[in-house]
């Protein structure tokens, strides 16, 4: 009931912010067309078409984004490639998230040795080369959609558990923490009840911005082929795709380069926007 | 003429639902010292900071200021008269100083900003400004930076820079709130002297009508951004023309909330306190020693009984947070053992069962940051309910919770508010329900009280007394305000440097101190009484932050009364009826009440 109303207040106080508003309008839009833009169009990712490749946008059997070296209509294939791009980034934010907060606020919590423990397991991550982990992952388990969650999720909830862990340690020194300890209520009661909701903001606002972060890694690994793989796709491998069109038809770069840098810039000035709204600190001024 | 004339000024911030300052007219003479007197939210320190032109540009201002015949009126004008002619000095010294500046650096600023001395010859001049505002050792200080500086020779340091350029009107906001009484008292007395030999005016800004008394000739009382009358103090509290003054004024005066008669007194100690010692070690500065050991408490025992109220005074830093921690097992190392109902408790609350947790609550100073800002008044008060009677089934715990919301006095239709949407007296209610709840035999108030207003502070303390009546609870009320000590206490234990130095019934404590100490506490406190006059301070200094091991009493150095063998052997508690106390000298001396 609790935790229901108090989204509620920041949903209020969200809609008074104009940034907020408007990043989360876009992101809504995209995501919307997204999904409901291939059913619409009349052609589908896989059909190539050898005679009619390399078109340029035209409204002519509605190519609204041309066509691929292929012959294949890019406007279906980018908004696949925002589907499977966004799906992949929020998935691994939110593994990200789920992992890194119990494990933070696990640390923060208990301190001492635990918490030493728990906390140099973090940092051996933290030092291991990650794009070699991955190319290893690869090779080893060969190319795998599930894997790039996997590998996306290992690097980011390092961070999130570093400052989950953080504002756990600040909390609990909290006197309203103190005042649930003199009642005799248990750790785990103490953890989950009074220091986790108190934690959410800088959540939120932590996982708008691990979002972007995720996608340019699938981007990155599918720029350099070990992301996706065909006819699946997604905006990393378009724009690796596209680089080699460049010269002849610059759109089959340019349109799902455009569509990653839109949404990446929305989810950074969204993630901003939050912050700014659930910072109480930054309400001040 | 008027030095400052303000006219139905009004202030009003964009969202707001009344303005924060409503048609406020006022003027002050020069030399004149005139208190703005009000609760937290009457608009105050808005009014000041619309003098100086410091309000927020979302502001909304209107109205008239003019200082000396000159409009002072927009933001910005005026701006080389207003820092000239007007000095200001905040509530918070630590957060008005530069951190990264030393006292001699900040005021040659300011001495340069206006020209008044250069370079060379600043670092002199600020010599000679500390040695005017009675801070010890001037060359030395002036090499200090504000955090190695304590609580009151900030507030010094600050009314120097104020006074810098010489102005003719001195705006004090609250100067000694965030100070203890013994200091507050020093910090009165240096202004009052500046004034005698400056004639400057001053506009003083406080909630405490005591402190009106002594040290304003005229007084303005705001209530809610409203105007309720001015007038001169004398006139103004013998017959008040309002019945909010009179109502400020009937809180800030004696006659308030008693505490009970003492229940049965014959039942063996609830509480008992046996040699309590609480140590932290400090790394840092002197670290190279390896670490310091600070004491908070020394060897200190007492006993509680049902039904009792024992108030701990003394000054910030004597230890009665840490005392409280430790009755609570929330403190790291602790000599000593604490006794409930003859049974020892275990030093750490960890080892201490869900049962016994119960039986001793406690109700922070700040209910901002001890209710959980995520949960909602219901919540809070249920939490325990559900750790103790688990048992109960929904409706029954949801009647609890209600039932307890009512005797705090807190309207049931603010059960789903959170905290930050409640009033400070609403939240410190909520608290207080949470602790109640459970039925606990010992409530331990830190400053329960402190952060509240005059007449909403009284509603708590009747409340206390209720519970108390009701229950048979003791209370440990911890506060640095002798005045609600005074009040509300069976008997007063005065602590100094973690010592226990008196221990007596709050009358004959009050009435008869023995310790000079507890004599120098009660003479800090203002009288609301406009026709006694103020009392210059009564001791030096403020008790030394690194408190080393004396081997001698603590209080020597700073005791006018101090002979050679105060110095060398540590005064023991004396036993017996009457007042305990611990000083050599205690039955030589007559410290007869002031009043």
């Amino acid at each position: 009931m609790s935790i229901r109303a108090a989204l509620g207040q920041v949903a209020a106080r969200l809609v008074r912010s104009r940034l907020v508003v408007a990043t989360a309008g876009i992101l809504l839009a995209i995501a919307a067309l997204a999904v409901v833009g291939p059913l619409l169009s009349p052609h589908s990712y896989l059909e190539a078409d050898f005679d009619r490749r390399l078109l340029a946008p035209t409204l002519a059997d509605l190519h609204l984004f041309g066509t691929d070296d292929l012959g294949r209509d890019l406007f279906v294939r980018c908004l696949l490639g925002v589907q499977v791009t966004l799906v992949v980034a929020i998935v691994a934010s939110v593994v990200s998230l789920v992992i890194g907060v119990v494990y933070g606020a696990i640390a923060g919590y208990a301190g001492g040795r635990v918490d030493s423990a728990m906390m140099r397991l973090v940092d051996t991550l933290y030092a291991l080369p990650f794009i070699f982990f991955v190319i290893l992952l690869m090779v080893y388990f060969e190319r795998n959609f599930l894997l790039i969650f996997v590998a996306i999720g290992a690097i980011n909830w390092l961070d999130m558990a570093r400052i989950v862990r953080g504002q756990t340690m600040s909390l609990k020194e909290r006197e309203f923490v103190e005042a649930a300890r003199l009642t005799g209520v248990s750790p785990g009661r103490i953890l989950f009840r009074h220091i986790t909701p108190n934690l959410m903001g800088v959540v939120v606002v932590y996982v708008t911005l691990t979002v972007p972060q995720a996608m340019l890694v699938e981007s990155f690994l599918s720029f350099l082929g070990l992301g996706i793989q065909e006819p699946q796709t997604s905006l990393g491998s378009l724009v690796n795709n596209g680089v080699r069109q460049m010269e002849q038809a610059p759109w089959v770069l340019l349109i799902p380069a455009s569509l990653l840098a839109l949404i990446l810039a929305s989810f950074n000035f969204l993630g901003d926007g939050l912050r700014d709204v659930l910072d109480p600190r930054s309400r001040e001024r | 003429m008027s030095l400052l004339e303000i006219r139905d000024l009004c202030i009003h911030y964009p969202g707001a639902d009344r303005p924060a300052v409503d048609g406020l007219s006022f003027a002050l003479a020069a030399g004149e010292s005139v208190g703005l007197v009000g609760e937290s939210g009457s608009g105050k320190t808005q009014t000041a900071l619309a003098v100086l032109g410091l309000l927020p540009d979302q502001a909304r201002v209107s109205g008239r200021m003019r200082f000396d015949g000159k409009d002072l009126a927009g933001p910005g004008a005026h701006a080389s008269l207003r820092a000239r002619r007007i000095g200001m000095v905040f509530q918070d010294p630590l957060a008005a100083l530069n951190p990264y500046l030393t006292v001699a650096e900040q005021l040659g600023l300011v001495l340069r900003r206006h020209r008044l001395a250069t370079r060379r010859e600043a670092r002199q001049r600020v010599i000679d400004m500390l040695e005017r505002i009675g801070l010890p050792d001037p060359p030395r200080q002036a090499r200090a930076y504000p955090r190695e500086l304590s609580g009151g020779m900030r507030q010094r340091v600050m009314i120097a820079a104020a006074l810098a350029a010489g102005p003719d009107l001195l705006i004090a906001d609250e100067p000694t709130t965030a100070l203890d009484v013994t200091v507050q008292a020093q910090i009165l007395t240096l202004l009052r002297d500046l004034r005698r030999d400056t004639g400057i005016a001053l506009l003083l800004i406080t909630h405490d009508l005591g402190i009106v008394a002594g040290n304003c000739e005229r007084l303005v009382v705001v209530d809610r951004g409203r105007m309720l009358e001015t007038g001169t103090t004398k006139d103004v509290f013998a017959r008040p023309g309002h019945a909010r003054s009179a109502e400020l004024l009937r809180a800030a005066r004696d006659d308030a909330q008693k505490a009970p008669d003492m229940m049965s007194s014959e039942r063996r100690p609830l509480l008992g306190i046996h040699g309590v010692g609480v140590r932290y070690s400090e790394s840092g500065r002197g670290a190279i020693w390896g670490r310091r050991q600070l004491a908070a408490v020394r060897d200190l025992s007492v006993r509680l009984r049902p039904g009792e109220t024992l108030g701990i005074v003394g000054e910030s830093g004597s230890g009665k947070t840490s005392l409280a921690r430790a009755v609570l097992g929330l403190v790291q190392e602790m000599s000593g053992s604490v006794s409930f109902l003859g049974r020892t408790l275990p030093a750490r609350l960890e080892d201490r069962d869900k049962g016994l947790r119960r039986h001793l609550q406690l109700v922070f100073q700040n209910p901002g940051s001890s209710l959980n800002p995520a949960m909602t008044a219901y919540d809070c008060v249920a939490e325990p309910l559900k750790v103790h009677a688990p048992e109960l089934a929904g409706a029954e715990q949801r009647a609890r919770v209600m039932r307890m919301l009512e005797r705090v006095g807190l309207d049931p239709g603010l059960e789903a508010r959170y905290p930050h949407e409640l009033s400070g007296g609403q939240a410190q209610r909520v608290a207080i329900a949470r602790a109640l709840i459970a039925n606990p035999s010992v409530l331990i108030c830190d400053e329960a009280v402190a952060s509240l207003d005059a007449t909403v502070r009284q509603g708590i303390l009747r409340l206390l007394a209720d519970e108390q009546r009701r229950t048979a609870l003791a209370i440990l009320f911890i506060s640095h305000d002798l005045h609600v000590v005074r009040q509300f206490s069976h008997r007063v234990l005065v602590m100094y440097m973690g010592r226990l130095v008196e221990l007596a019934e709050t009358s004959s404590l009050f009435e008869r101190p023995q310790h000079p100490y507890t004599r120098a506490l009660i003479d800090s406190i203002p009288v609301v009484d406009p026709d006694v006059a103020p009392a210059d301070a009564s001791i030096e200094g403020e008790a030394p932050r690194m408190p080393g091991d004396l081997p001698g009493c603590a209080f020597e150095p700073r005791c006018r009364y101090a002979v050679d063998r105060c110095s060398a052997e540590r005064p023991e508690l004396s036993a017996g009826a009457g007042n305990r106390v611990a000083c050599h000298r205690a039955g030589e001396l007559e410290l007869g009440a002031r009043r």
